[in-house]
């Protein structure tokens, strides 16, 4: 049988543009043909791409490239990209992108990862590359997306009574390149997720997992199969001849089942790379408040347990609600008493005794002498530099106020001071480097906006306030974690002694950001957790899980460390199993 | 080598950078766009040869990848003039037989026409290969021309005011033209497509036979186990139960080969393939470049025995050919110049001599002798004074009275004098007609 090939023709003439310009001499003209005759590349043997983009890339790594030109050169993007963590997949896709799009072969691109690697995807590819992907967030917004990126969790969804996927659309259009990032989720044959996966039409196909093979040779076969259609045979075929009776790990025919993955997979390990990784040292610094400060801090949680009122009388016990308090009045006490002015200065909103109950912080704000953490502060700022003065320290808070607040007390100091509230353009972003890494000796800094900015030549961070939101504090631990960082990195986070900071701290820090992973790590596990998401409240999983935690106990402390033991347990038997995953992987693919 | 060195060369200067040396050209003055886009910033110094001291340049060097994409959007459009000699009269004598003329003298006006040279860049993308192929094709008065090639003349910059006559292009002709070209690389390429897809599907088609076969194969298996439990000597209950369980187990393997489903999920991958391996062909016009050339408009005034005749003509300076000048009978062009009688511009197909041996075309007032039927020109052409019929000159005759031209049939001779004159004027004496005069001497006679 022999298919007819099917040929695709555009013509482009675009005659609206036809203007003359000042480049219109003969002379040009025929330059310009000449150069045009001369620029064929027939086969990609080289990245005609890189140059463009090596201005925007910290660091030049040979593989990064090396692994782009073989994806694109030896399998035309048909793989599975399954580099050890921490080699910088994005980077190397970003040139199989880069180039694609370059050289004409791609104009529909679909990127599908993790949730919570949506942004960082978006933001890598739009500073590294150029190129802007649209977020898919509704149906509708797949007609106007040719480089599209969406959350696989949020798209995948099946629709039981029309018997559809809601977003059905993706499967309607012809795609030159599909992406899915941490792809090991795939392994499930029948899961929703794979057949969403299995019915994007698509010209080629990039699988990108550092553990494509975790517990169960069956999964690989799955993700293969996703791949390219009976390249391991039929299940029951590759059982017999690849899997030992009884033993789901150890395949038979080794060697045959790794040639035959060599045929599809691209691994690079770290050890074949000269990268080096630098540990991250994590240091509690407790604060100890004076006894003004405890009654104040107490008050603060009574109010908020017991005397948070509506005007209606109405209870504010709303998740929400203490969402979004409960943040400002542990940054700083600046923020905090912003908080209950602004509660004081609402008075139609809040219930008397509420308007009441703040007030009398307030004015026992307003007599004290001393703010513990801003002296802790400034002591540790003190240690690190006696150590070393030249080193470098970016601090961090979640708010504004706090942010100006620390500013303003560290002038006496004498010590240069960069604030850092966002920047939106690389030149912008590419300034405040160059300030603080030639001028300044701290940097404060909020999140926003952050994506992008590589301090690897500061190796202390301050986490004057700390999120409940894991991932964000991998994001700012990741702005000095950053291939080139050539120290062991000190990440001290600031806890009020005797309070749940100190649980929070320990579980975020200790267990879960500090526990000696690689970076990209601890997202992949969350992922794996089903944890990396949004809960019901819009915020991420963990910080619901904890917020809840904190509500449930009713300023409990002993209540509220059960609860984040909880957390840790589930987060460190995520951490056991990925490096079961880690070590099946490596045992299947990298030894001989 | 030494073109690609003319290539950087020219670039350069073109983007008004300093460019010194010889062997190895180093490049100043380099603009922030170029530098942006090139990845580098200048200085440069580029090599030609291996060893030497500079950034050695080859073919499938970067740079002229970064060269073509700034000219991309640059030298769009190019419009240039052809610089063509007028004709001299000599000249003309070449072209056209004068017959004998005379030019008298020629006015000449000069009209603008088009070529239009479109450059396009075709593109044909398949699997991770890419081909490039550069078409030239040549346009004039909307057809497509073969003849003709930039490479052969000598051009000078033309300005936007001076092709303002410039009209719509049908991009219907190169496009089709284009495909032509590529006819037969197609070919060659669907042919090497077509082996790498029928193994692919060949493999999704064994897949999927696979699979169903396998099913089948167990759904037979447990059919055949179901018919042993029914043939056994086991207890009632458990033979229940266990015909109960190998049902199940039919069910969900037809289920799971569910053969419509199986075959939609071919298909799906089958098409997946067909796509992998099509191929897109993508045209660029690289460049427009609108040639213009005059077509001289000439008045020759011929002249010949004090006759003047203009003659309209068109001398295209590019192919040197004079053209439209026509027979003002049959509209045919001509190459010489024939005059009528009554002064029309004539081929020989239309003319034709009189007795008089006077050009005469068809288009002529043409007129029949009413005495002897011969074709008449209109210099030979009498008119009887008497009768009014056209005559011709052996028919017509002078009165020797009046002067006047009179017919043959008009006129007769007197028997006296034997003069020859007007029938009317004539009187008759016994049935013979005599002029007046001789009539007067006769008649006296008889007086007397
Ligand atoms: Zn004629
Ligand atoms: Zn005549
Ligand atoms: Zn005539
Ligand atoms: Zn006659
Ligand atoms: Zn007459
Ligand atoms: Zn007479």
């Amino acid at each position: 049988m022999t298919e007819e090939i099917i040929i695709n023709e555009s013509f482009d003439i675009e005659m609206s543009n036809l203007e003359v310009d000042d480049f219109n001499s003969r002379e040009l003209m025929e330059l310009k043909i000449k150069v045009s005759e001369l620029v064929t590349d027939n086969v990609i043997n080289k990245l005609i791409s890189y140059p463009k983009i090596k201005n925007n890339l910290t660091y030049d790594l040979p593989y990064q490239r090396d692994g782009a030109l073989r994806i694109l050169r030896d399998f035309n993007c048909n793989a599975l990209l399954a580099d050890e963590v921490g080699l910088g997949k994005t980077i190397t896709t970003g040139m199989v992108i880069k180039e694609l799009i370059e050289r004409g072969f791609a104009k529909k691109i679909l990127i599908l990862t993790p949730p919570s690697l949506v942004d960082q995807w978006v933001a890598e590819l739009d500073d590294k590359f150029d190129i802007s992907f649209n977020i898919i967030e509704n149906e509708d917004d797949w007609d106007v997306s040719d480089f599209a990126i969406a959350s696989i969790d949020r798209v995948k969804g099946y629709d039981l009574e029309s018997r559809q996927f809601r977003h059905k659309k993706v499967h309607d259009i012809s795609w030159d390149l599909l992406i899915v990032d941490e792809a090991h989720k795939l392994k499930d044959r029948l899961s929703m997720r794979t057949k969403f996966v299995d019915k994007i039409q698509k010209k080629r196909f990039l699988i990108l997992t550092a553990t494509p093979f975790q517990n169960d040779l069956v999964e690989l076969y799955n993700l293969l199969n996703l791949l390219k259609k009976g390249h391991l045979g039929t299940l029951q075929a590759f059982r017999k001849n690849f899997l030992e009776r009884g033993n789901k790990r150890k395949p038979l025919n080794h060697e045959v089942l790794k040639r035959k993955l060599r045929e599809v997979m691209v691994r690079r390990k770290r050890s074949e790379t000269t990268v080096e990784y630098m540990q991250r040292v994590p240091k509690t610094i407790s604060v100890d408040l004076t006894d003004e400060e405890k009654i104040i801090y107490e008050e603060i949680q009574n109010m908020i347990k017991s005397n948070y009122f509506l005007s209606s009388g109405m209870q504010i016990n709303g998740k929400l609600a203490i969402y979004a308090i409960l943040p400002k009045i542990t940054s700083s006490s600046k923020s905090a008493m912003e908080s209950l002015q602004r509660i004081i200065d609402n008075q139609d909103k809040y219930h008397k005794r509420t308007i009441t109950h703040a007030q009398k912080i307030l004015d026992a704000y307003a007599v004290l002498k001393t703010d513990s953490k801003i002296e802790t502060l400034i002591k540790l700022i003190r240690d690190i530099f006696r150590q070393d003065r030249n080193q470098k320290i970016l601090i961090y808070t979640k708010h504004p106020t706090t942010l100006f607040y620390i500013i303003e007390k560290l002038k006496p100091t004498g010590l240069s001071i960069v604030p850092f509230t966002g920047a939106s353009t690389r030149e912008e972003k590419t300034a405040i480097i160059d300030e603080f890494k030639n001028r300044a000796d701290i940097m404060i800094s909020t999140e926003t906006g952050c994506e992008g900015l590589n301090f690897q030549f500061c190796n202390n961070l301050i986490n004057y306030d700390l999120p409940w939101n894991p991932m964000s504090v991998e994001q700012r631990i990741g702005r000095i974690d950053r291939i080139g960082q050539k120290r062991n990195m000190n990440i001290y986070s600031l806890a009020t002694k005797g309070t749940m900071e100190e649980y929070v701290v320990d579980l975020i820090i200790n267990k879960m950001c500090c526990v000696g992973l690689i970076i990209g790590e601890l997202p992949i596990i969350l992922f794996n957790l089903g944890l990396d998401g949004n809960g019901n409240n819009g915020v991420n999983k963990i910080e619901e899980m904890i917020m809840n935690h904190f509500i449930d106990s009713k300023n409990n402390l002993e209540i509220f460390s059960k609860g984040i033991k909880e957390i840790e347990t589930i987060i460190q038997q995520g951490i056991q199993s990925y490096s079961e995953y880690k070590i099946n992987t490596s045992e299947l693919i990298d030894h001989e | 080598m030494s073109d690609l060195k003319n290539i950087v060369k020219e670039f350069f200067v073109k983007l008004n950078c300093t460019v010194i040396g010889d062997d190895i050209l180093l490049i100043e003055n380099v603009p922030k766009d170029f530098e942006k886009i090139y990845g580098k910033n200048g200085p440069y110094r580029f090599a030609f040869e291996e060893n030497a001291d500079g950034e050695l340049l080859t073919s499938s060097s970067h740079l002229f990848n970064v060269i073509s994409e700034y000219l991309r959007n640059k030298a769009k459009v190019t419009l240039l003039k052809l610089e063509l000699e007028e004709i001299s009269p000599d000249e003309l004598q070449k072209h056209i037989h004068f017959n004998g003329y005379n030019i008298y003298k020629i006015n000449k006006k000069s009209n603008n026409d088009y070529i239009y040279k479109l450059t396009f860049e075709t593109t044909i993308h398949y699997l991770n290969e890419t081909e490039k192929v550069i078409n030239h094709l040549y346009i004039h008065d909307n057809t497509l021309i073969e003849n003709f090639n930039l490479e052969d003349y000598q051009t000078i910059p033309a300005t936007r005011r001076e092709i303002k006559n410039e009209g719509e292009l049908d991009m219907k002709l190169p496009q089709e033209k284009i495909k032509q070209l590529l006819h037969d690389r197609l070919l060659e390429i669907k042919e090497k497509l077509k082996v790498s897809l029928d193994r692919e599907i060949l493999r999704i088609n064994e897949h999927y036979n696979n699979l169903s076969h396998e099913a089948n194969k167990e759904i037979e298996s447990t059919r055949v186990k179901l018919a042993e439990l029914k043939n056994s000597h086991e207890d009632l209950q458990t033979k229940k139960v266990k015909e109960q369980k190998l049902q199940e187990a039919i069910i969900r393997l037809e289920e799971k080969i569910h053969p419509q489903e199986l075959e939609k999920e071919k298909k799906f991958h089958l098409i997946e393939e067909k796509n992998k391996h099509s191929i897109n062909i993508s045209s660029k016009l690289l460049n427009q470049t609108v040639i213009c050339f005059p077509i001289f408009s000439l008045q020759m005034v011929f002249m010949n025995n004090k006759k003047f005749k203009t003659v309209d003509a068109e001398f295209n300076a590019l192919t040197k050919q004079i053209h439209k000048i026509v027979c003002e009978c049959c509209s045919l062009e001509i190459k010489e110049i024939i005059i009528c009688s009554s002064n029309h511009l004539l081929c020989r197909q239309c003319g034709d001599r009189c007795s008089c041996n006077a050009i005469q075309c068809i288009k002529c007032r043409k007129s029949n002798c009413y005495l002897c039927s011969k074709q008449i020109c209109d210099s030979c052409t009498s008119l009887c004074s008497m009768c009014r019929k056209n005559i011709c000159q052996s028919d017509a005759k002078t009165d020797f009275i009046t002067k006047k031209i009179i017919c043959r049939q008009c006129s007769t001779t007197c028997p006296s004098c034997k003069r020859l004159g007007s029938k009317q004027l004539f009187k008759k004496i016994e049935n013979k007609f005599y002029c007046p005069s001789c009539y007067g001497k006769i008649k006296i006679q008889e007086v007397f």
